[in-house]
């Protein structure tokens, strides 16, 4: 069987149209995406490789994009993978005391993964939200004008999600 | 006028007494001869002797191999082959110095990145039979084992001028 | 043409060129670490940062096209200003490690620091450290040292055509690395050591042994294949420590193969023959050159008056020189040998009779870049001809249409159209096919006649032999090639794929291009022409009895394509004189006198490449021991046989006899006349699922007896070791007991191919043709 679904070959192919035929490459940042989403949230070199037979390019070319941007991961990482935002506006607003209460929470520190495999912590850079800053990004939902109540209640939220699952 | 002054002082042996007054001058003065070799006069720091293969304090030699003393030598006096040790690192196989061709210049310790050849203030050897003037590395570390508290001081007094 | 001015001086320059180009090419020296005259632009070290009048900020040379009246300002304070930023910048994570770095001496940062650097660091943050990879036996990476410059990566992904290396992560993080970690399998990768401006890819077999300063450099030639590589040999106290690159854009443009570039290992290798030796009741003796040398000619002589001169049998190598050939074909003549050959990996020289002796090609290497359609016929070019390769890849690259027919799904690294997987035995009947399209495309030629006459008749071209043939008959196209590689020229039926390139030659007006053997088979081939091709190709007396063989710098266990039977009648023989740089447990058990030859490093000569072009090369170094230059030795010989104007005193002399007599008589490119070759072909109409094919080539480290013994070419190897590969589907059908019996899908079905050069590559193929006896198990 092979590596990528058949789902997500079809998602690969919907980003293969939007560009012309010779520049099949071109859907290599979706591809590595929707591969990473289909893997757990990470990349692993089979997956990669993969993806850049897929799409005919070196496997060297595919871990090159996937190396460079922070948003691929390159090794297993939580349940959730709660992004905080550390960019001045943030930072001003007090970003520094909700790492300090997630990272206690979680019981990680800010970069790795909690040793229960639920939380990974990720500084990220400005993600447009400055004006409700600061800001975290979880599971594709920014979560706004936090403060140690709200990340008490997402924290709870995510393992009640858990648990119920 | 001058005549007179001549001749009087021809007659009362003035030129002599001038003589003997420098000699008396240094009859009593201190000596300054050294008796050699009982006696040996100071060494500079910066003597430039017999040569010697550092080490760093941990045991590991300090020479690796970059060959700029080799390089630098102007009478082609220093021999190295090199390759890499077991542990990968830069290691001389072979490090001699000829002591008939070596010109002591002191070129060799000033192109060392390392302070790994120096030229210590040893100045008393000999050798005794053909092939003994041509230094190995064996040698030279062996004399850089003995010497190294002398080459020590003698470096951290001349550090400050370097 | 457009006027622009550099530093104050007035130059013309083309349109489109870059402001670096047009200052290299009026020796105006910018400072560059990223750009190459062979790689595509990147920019990113910024090291070429020139002024441009009336453009604000500094612009880098390399990247800016000049135009018209441009004044560019590449020392004006403002340049030197940038210039020295940048160096500033890229000496912040350099380490400081000049005097253990390999590139100490000859590197571009180095050099550049002294000019635009400073004496000191304002930078006191921890400098970056990267881990550095294993990438094989032949470079040694210490990537700490890697200014970014991405030329390894370019070359890899332009040049090579298989993208190895690549840059990881981003900015101060970026580093130079393979995706997991492995050796690089490209067969030119050794090339990224000379283009590294710093010390993070520098050569694994030179690790640490000398420095630049020490080198002494000796142009010279590569024996390895067909090419002429130009090379350097940089010797210090009479060894070879290294070999690079010679810029010939004639022939190797600035890059060497790897099998060049190390092949010097082999030179200290314990196997060196340094004494002249001589068998006497089986028992070897060391003894003097006088004494050996005299022995050899009595026996010789002896021989032949005893039993005439078809007991006598003469094979040389085709790393041989065109000097030792020269005299090698002289000795021949005076003694009226007809067996003698350098052809010796080949099969079938059957189009001797017919076509005499010529170069193996009517085109030239320059023109392999500029052609519109090639086709590549029984050939691991990759493997056979790396630098060909490249140029291959670069008319494709332009938009040439490549097509492949071979024995095995083989990687050209550039776009192939089609690349067709034959059985070994039928690559004649698919050339054959080939060649019957694009007959009948053209029926205005009448070639009826030939098509008959052929034995085409029955052959029917798939869609894929016309649409070679449309792409061969393509009057758009003009430029056409059709090579044949080693597996070509080793088959069985070589001389009827010639013939059919040659057919195609004058049908269509394809350029033919034979890959032979060595760096000299074409020196060799001069030898014979020049003798009025008295001789008879090795093929054609592979079993005949003789009494006495003379060997020049072969082995007969692994460097013929009959060696078993060689071997066998070696062993038969009363005298077997071989000359040889290396020693062997075969070679001992073969031979009767030993005499000890230079190897091409320490030999002057030349090699005739593949146009035909001779190129001279002096003695890099002198040879071990009492071992002495092949040409000398046979110069002796030829004295002791009392041949007369055998007193040359240098290898020039014969260089120039053989200049002279060449001018008389030149070595043409191949007439193609077509009935005659007709003659020769009865194709095989063999059904090839009722049986298995062996094929057998040489594997790209064990094609003569220098690179067999050059041990980190020994250690790439590993991936091609000596063993059976069939596919999985014909190795379900023919099982063998054999464990060295390995899974390889790119070979054709029915087909099993055996890696020759190696001591056991003989044995096997008799061991696999006795298991398959016994057990054909599909029915």
């Amino acid at each position: 069987m092979s590596v990528l679904s058949s789902e997500v070959i079809a998602q690969i192919d919907q980003w293969i149209q939007k560009y012309p035929p010779e520049q099949r490459r071109s859907a290599v940042l979706p591809g590595l995406l929707m591969a990473q989403e289909a893997n757990g949230g990470w990349l692993s070199a089979d997956v990669i490789t993969a993806v850049a037979d897929y799409l005919n390019i070196p496997p060297i070319a595919a871990f090159e994009v996937a190396s460079f941007y922070s948003m691929y991961e390159l090794a297993p990482i939580g349940k959730h993978k709660i992004s905080v935002c550390t960019n001045i506006a943030c930072q001003l607003a007090g970003c520094q005391t909700i790492i300090e209460h997630l990272e206690q929470r979680c019981a990680t520190q800010l970069g790795a993964t909690s040793a229960d495999g639920q939380y990974t912590l990720r500084s990220v850079e400005c993600m447009g939200a400055c004006i409700h800053a600061p800001m975290l990004e979880v599971n594709k939902q920014y979560h706004e004008n936090l403060t140690l109540e709200k990340v008490d209640a997402l924290l709870s939220q995510l393992t009640n999600e858990g648990a119920s699952s | 006028m001058n005549a007179i002054k001549k001749l009087f002082k021809t007659f009362l042996l003035w030129e002599l007494l001038k003589g003997l007054k420098l000699t008396g001058r240094f009859f009593w003065a201190p000596k300054v001869t050294i008796q050699y070799p009982e006696e040996q006069t100071p060494v500079s720091p910066r003597f430039r002797g017999l040569h010697a293969l550092r080490r760093y304090p941990n045991g590991e030699e300090r020479c690796i191999a970059c060959k700029l003393c080799e390089a630098v030598c102007p009478a082609l006096a220093i021999t190295i082959e090199a390759e890499p040790r077991s542990d990968g690192s830069r290691r001389t196989t072979k490090y001699e110095i000829d002591l008939f061709k070596c010109i002591f210049c002191g070129f060799c310790e000033e192109a060392c990145p390392v302070d790994a050849i120096v030229e210590t203030r040893v100045l008393h050897y000999h050798f005794e039979k053909r092939g003994d003037q041509i230094l190995t590395k064996a040698k030279l570390l062996a004399l850089g084992d003995h010497y190294e508290a002398i080459i020590a001081v003698d470096k951290a007094v001349d550090a400050k001028y370097v | 043409m457009i006027d622009i001015e550099i530093n104050g001086i007035a130059l013309k320059a083309p349109l489109g060129a870059s402001i670096i180009e047009v200052a290299d090419a009026n020796g105006i020296s910018i400072p560059r670490f990223c750009y190459h005259k062979k790689l595509s632009i990147a920019a990113n070290c910024r090291m070429c940062l020139v002024e441009v009048d009336k453009v604000g900020k500094p612009l880098p040379a390399c990247a800016t096209p000049v135009t018209a009246n441009m004044k560019v300002f590449t020392q004006s304070p403002k340049a030197r200003d940038a210039q020295r930023a940048v160096m500033e910048f890229l000496l912040i994570n350099h380490p400081l490690d000049c005097p253990i770095c390999d590139q100490g001496g000859q590197c571009e940062l180095q050099d550049n620091a002294m000019t635009y650097g400073q004496d000191f660091s304002r930078f006191d943050e921890s400098k970056r450290v990267v881990v550095d990879k294993d990438i094989g036996p032949l470079i040694a990476t210490d990537l700490t040292r890697c200014i970014q410059c991405t030329r390894c990566v370019r070359f890899g992904q332009e040049i090579a055509g298989l993208r190895e290396l690549g840059a990881l992560g981003r900015g101060e993080k970026m580093s130079i690395g393979t995706f997991v970690e492995q050796s690089l399998v490209s067969e030119i990768s050794g090339n990224i050591i000379d283009l590294c401006p710093v010390g993070a890819l520098t050569s694994k077999p030179f690790r640490f042994k000398a420095r630049p300063w020490e080198l002494n450099q000796h142009a010279s030639i590569s024996p390895h294949d067909c090419l002429g590589t130009n090379l350097y040999i940089h010797t210090r106290n009479g060894d070879v420590m290294r070999v690079v690159p010679r810029d010939n854009e004639a022939i190797n443009e600035t890059w060497l193969a790897d099998r060049d570039r190390y092949s010097y290992t082999a030179l200290k290798s314990p196997d060196r023959l340094t004494q002249p030796c001589i068998k006497r009741n089986g028992q070897w003796q060391v003894t003097d050159w006088t004494t050996a040398l005299a022995t050899a000619a009595d026996n010789l002589m002896a021989i032949n008056a005893q039993h005439g001169s078809d007991a006598l049998a003469m094979l040389a190598s085709p790393i041989s020189t065109s000097e030792e050939f020269a005299l090698f074909a002289k000795i021949a003549k005076h003694l009226k040998v007809t067996q003698f050959d350098h052809r010796i990996k080949t099969q079938d020289q059957r189009d001797q009779t017919i076509l005499g002796h010529y170069l193996s090609t009517d085109t030239t290497i320059v023109a392999l870049e500029d052609c519109q359609v090639a086709l590549i016929v029984g050939s691991h070019l990759a493997q056979e001809l790396p630098l060909a390769l490249t140029r291959i890849r670069k008319a494709s690259l332009q938009g040439a249409v490549i097509h492949a027919l071979n024995p095995a799904h083989y990687e050209f690294n550039c776009t192939l159209s089609s690349n067709v997987t034959c059985a070994y035995e039928q690559l004649v009947t698919e050339l054959a096919s080939i060649v019957k399209a694009v007959l009948l495309q053209r029926p205005d030629r009448g070639y009826d006649a030939l098509i008959s006459s052929l034995q085409l008749k029955e052959l029917t071209p798939s869609a894929a032999h016309l649409k070679i043939a449309e792409d061969l008959l393509n009057p758009s196209n003009e430029r056409k090639i059709i090579l044949l590689g080693q597996l070509a020229d080793h088959h069985p039926d070589a001389a009827l794929l010639r013939a059919l390139c040659l057919t195609l030659n004058t049908v269509a007006n394809v350029r033919y291009f034979f890959i032979t053997d060595g760096a000299n088979s074409t020196g060799g081939a001069i030898a014979q022409h020049l003798q009025n091709n008295i001789s008879k190709p090795y093929a054609t007396w592979v079993n005949n009895a003789v009494h006495a063989y003379v060997l020049l710098n072969l082995e007969p266990d692994v460097d013929c394509a009959h060696s078993g039977a060689l071997v066998k009648q070696l062993k038969q023989a009363e005298c077997v004189i071989a000359i040889s740089a290396f020693d062997s447990a075969q070679l001992r058990e073969s031979a009767t006198i030993l005499l000890p030859a230079a190897c091409f490093t320490e030999t002057s000569g030349s090699f005739a490449n593949i146009e035909g072009f001779q190129q001279c090369f002096a003695a890099s170094v002198a040879a071990p021991g009492d071992s002495r230059p092949g040409w000398k030795i046979l110069r002796v010989l030829g004295n002791l046989l009392k041949i007369a104007g055998f007193d040359y005193v240098s290898s020039d002399d014969i260089a120039q006899e053989l200049q002279a007599e060449l001018a008389q008589k030149p070595l043409t490119a191949a007439v193609a006349t077509i009935e005659p070759l007709t003659a020769l072909l009865s194709l095989n109409k063999k059904c090839p699922t009722e049986s298995l094919t062996l094929f057998s080539d040489w594997a790209i480290y064990r094609g003569d007896n220098i690179v067999r013994r050059a041990m980190p070419l020994q250690q790439a190897l590993s991936q091609q070791a000596c063993g059976i590969y069939m596919n999985s589907a014909t190795a379900k059908q023919w099982p063998t007991a054999l464990t060295l019996s390995t899974i390889d899908d790119r070979i054709a079905d029915h087909n099993a191919f055996i890696p020759a050069g190696f001591a056991h590559s003989t044995e096997l193929q008799q061991q696999l043709f006795q298991s398959l006896t016994i057990k054909p198990t599909h029915d």
